[in-house]
């Protein structure tokens, strides 16, 4: 050979024994890195970090994980397989003006996203928008300005399509100043598309100054159905705090809602629509809102004790009461 | 053109490429970013940062993000503009002494504050000091030694008719207010015709001169529907303080899973017919006087209170039932 290529050759063995899991260019890792200094080209590893967030997870293996190095924005991504990103500990900005911050959509896929500060800028569609897959788990984060005029904006959109059902766990997120000033939009949206059942766990998460829903739960979709458990939240200043609705021909709604605040809401704190749908509330305040609590079609809104209506400017009142145990 | 001129162009090209945010001076983007080793001089980039909040905000543009990159002092600064200063995950100092910490003055702005130090060093004005918008989000951050003259840690009296919104969230005021007068930790007073809403979750406000948390609808037209919930507010000299008077505007203050303790004077007043606490699952224990009504205020309880071991634990003016 030559002494140019073998020179040559020498430098690219070093090359690839240096550059750790980057041997072919589709080789993927169960771990990747993200940082604002990063670059897409690299292997994504913890020496050479890529830039954003598409661009490490064709570099991760399904199931694996994207970390962030230090604080950066890293950008909107689309994610269509099993996969955690998880950022604690620095700034990990995703901005999303007129498109969504995080989508979710593949087969039976788990996501978990912690540690994100998810702005819409005023004009973003969804924060995270979950359109098909079986878990999201959204914890330590904030979700604000997603405000689109064009299509009905959420911070949290969870409209999972697969009859496996899907679950969606919201755990100390802060969802504020989302959603258009008209229509069906707000704060969080879980609505199951036909024969699609949904649970839904909301703990430790504010969910305030939304324009319309702060947290819209929707079964009017022929044989969904949605359980869900929202605790030691705080749902303040949207239009409506918690809507819980099926319809004539829809799926099952059970809510429970404990330990909680539902305050200041200019329509209402609690709405419970048609008599698929059932809201139980215990161990919580609901003041200062238009109509503290409300029904319409049906709705049955149960209190299991302990909570305090009281300052909204017509308090309303629940359809039934249980005992606790 | 000759084979230097060409290497120049290609540099020069390859450098444009790597500066994304740098174009004009003037330019705005919508992330900015500052550090601890940061110029103001910079473009404010991820990459070439600058190191004030001051010297940032101008090249951010409205309903943008300023970001912390590193730990700093960042100093004071005046907001005009909707905008977030984010800074989780360092530490974010501002250092106000003899002065306000940061200033909200903008008709209709929006603005989130997230993981902040604000020292007032014993002689700082107001740690956040509200006077135009629409709303203020404070949250996991610290607020401390505020004590010049009529100083509070967060001081939030709104002028916009259309009204405006405070939430603190994970927030400790500690240490604040001048040793007499009106101040303390948090002050909340909305001029004539102005509604406000409060939230204040997960909160501690303690060891502040005069008023932990004084709610002031004394204006004509202006009304406060505050909601106090999870919170600790302890040691001050008046813990939670929800006045009105004759002429002003209702006060509705709901006191929620909160421990007022140790307040020297009182732990809870509702002053004035117009003025209503509403009290649920709170402990009110050693203070001076428990809960106390002055003219006229409603102290409402809903069963659950723990009112104890107070020089005088006063009483409420009338219960409620829970549901």
């Amino acid at each position: 050979m030559k002494q140019v290529t073998s020179t040559s050759l020498a430098l690219a063995a070093l090359f690839a024994g240096a550059a750790g899991f980057a041997t072919p260019a589709s080789a993927q890792a169960t771990r990747t890195w993200v940082s604002g200094v990063g670059d897409d080209v690299n292997p994504c590893s913890r020496t050479a970090p890529c830039r954003t967030f598409a661009g490490a997870i064709s570099k991760t293996a399904a199931g694996g994980e994207i970390n962030c190095l230090d604080p950066a924005s890293f950008g909107a991504v689309t994610i269509t397989k099993s996969i955690s990103l998880i950022c604690e500990g620095v700034v990990n900005g995703v901005t999303a003006s007129g498109t969504n911050g995080i989508n979710i959509n593949g087969a039976g896929i788990t996501v978990l996203l912690s540690g994100f500060d998810i702005n819409g800028l005023s004009a973003g569609l969804s924060g995270v928008n979950f359109i098909n897959g079986s878990s999201l788990h959204i914890k330590n984060s904030t979700i604000r300005l997603f405000n689109s005029t064009t299509t009905p904006p959420f911070g949290i959109k969870f409209t999972p399509a697969d009859v496996n059902g899907a679950t969606l766990v919201v755990d100390n997120v802060t969802v504020e100043n989302n959603g258009a000033t008209s229509g069906a939009t707000g704060g969080i949206l879980v609505q199951p598309a036909t024969g699609v059942p949904a649970t839904v766990l909301i703990s430790n998460t504010r969910v305030t100054d939304n324009n319309r829903g702060g947290v819209r739960i929707d079964a009017s979709a022929a044989g969904s159905s949605i359980k869900a458990t929202i605790s030691d939240s705080q749902i303040t200043d949207n239009q409506i705090g918690l809507y819980a609705r099926s319809a004539a021909g829809g799926g099952t709604v059970n809510v429970t809602l404990a330990n909680s605040v539902v305050s200041g809401n200019a329509s209402s704190g609690i709405l419970s629509e048609d008599a698929l749908t059932t809201v139980t509330v215990s161990n919580s305040l609901v003041t200062q809102n238009g109509n503290g609590l409300r029904v319409m079609t049906g709705g049955a809104l149960v209190s299991q004790g302990g909570n305090v209506v009281v300052s909204n400017t017509t308090n309303g009142s629940f359809t039934a009461t249980i005992a606790k145990q | 053109m000759s084979r230097m001129m060409i290497r120049g162009l290609l540099a020069a090209s390859v450098a444009m490429a790597v500066l994304p945010l740098a174009t004009p001076a003037s330019a705005q983007a919508t992330r900015t970013w500052i550090s601890g080793v940061g110029d103001d001089a910079n473009p404010c980039s991820r990459t070439a940062p600058c190191k004030t909040f001051a010297g940032a905000i101008s090249k951010t543009a409205a309903g943008g993000e300023i970001n912390c990159l590193d730990p700093g002092g960042f100093g004071a600064v005046t907001i005009t503009k909707s905008i977030s200063l984010y800074c989780e995950g360092t530490i974010n100092g501002v250092l106000a002494s003899g002065t306000n910490g940061i200033i909200i003055n903008g008709v209709g702005i929006n603005v989130l504050l997230s993981g902040f130090d604000l020292e007032g060093f014993g002689t700082g004005l107001n740690g956040v000091r509200f006077i135009n918008g629409a709303s203020l989000h404070v949250r996991n951050s610290t607020i401390r030694d505020f004590r010049g003259a009529g100083s509070f840690g967060i001081n939030f009296t709104p002028s916009d008719a259309a009204g405006a919104t405070l939430v603190l969230d994970d927030v400790t005021i500690i240490e604040n207010g001048a040793a007499s007068g009106v101040t303390g930790g948090v002050l909340v007073q909305p001029a004539t015709n102005v509604p406000v809403t409060v939230l204040v979750t997960n909160s501690r406000i303690s060891d502040n001169n005069r008023g932990g948390v004084r709610i002031d609808a004394s204006a004509a037209g202006s009304s406060v529907k505050a909601t106090v919930s999870g919170s600790q507010i302890t040691d001050n000299q008046i813990g939670v303080y929800a006045r009105s008077a004759p002429g002003g505007g209702t006060v509705n203050l709901a006191l929620s899973n909160t421990v007022v303790n140790g307040n020297a004077s009182t732990g809870v007043i509702a002053e004035d017919a117009l003025a209503t606490v509403n009290a649920t699952g709170n402990t009110i224990t050693h203070n001076g006087n428990g809960v106390r009504s002055l003219t006229g205020g409603n102290l409402v309880s809903f069963g659950d209170n723990t009112l104890v071991a107070n020089n005088n634990n006063g009483s409420f003016t009338a219960t409620a039932s829970k549901q």
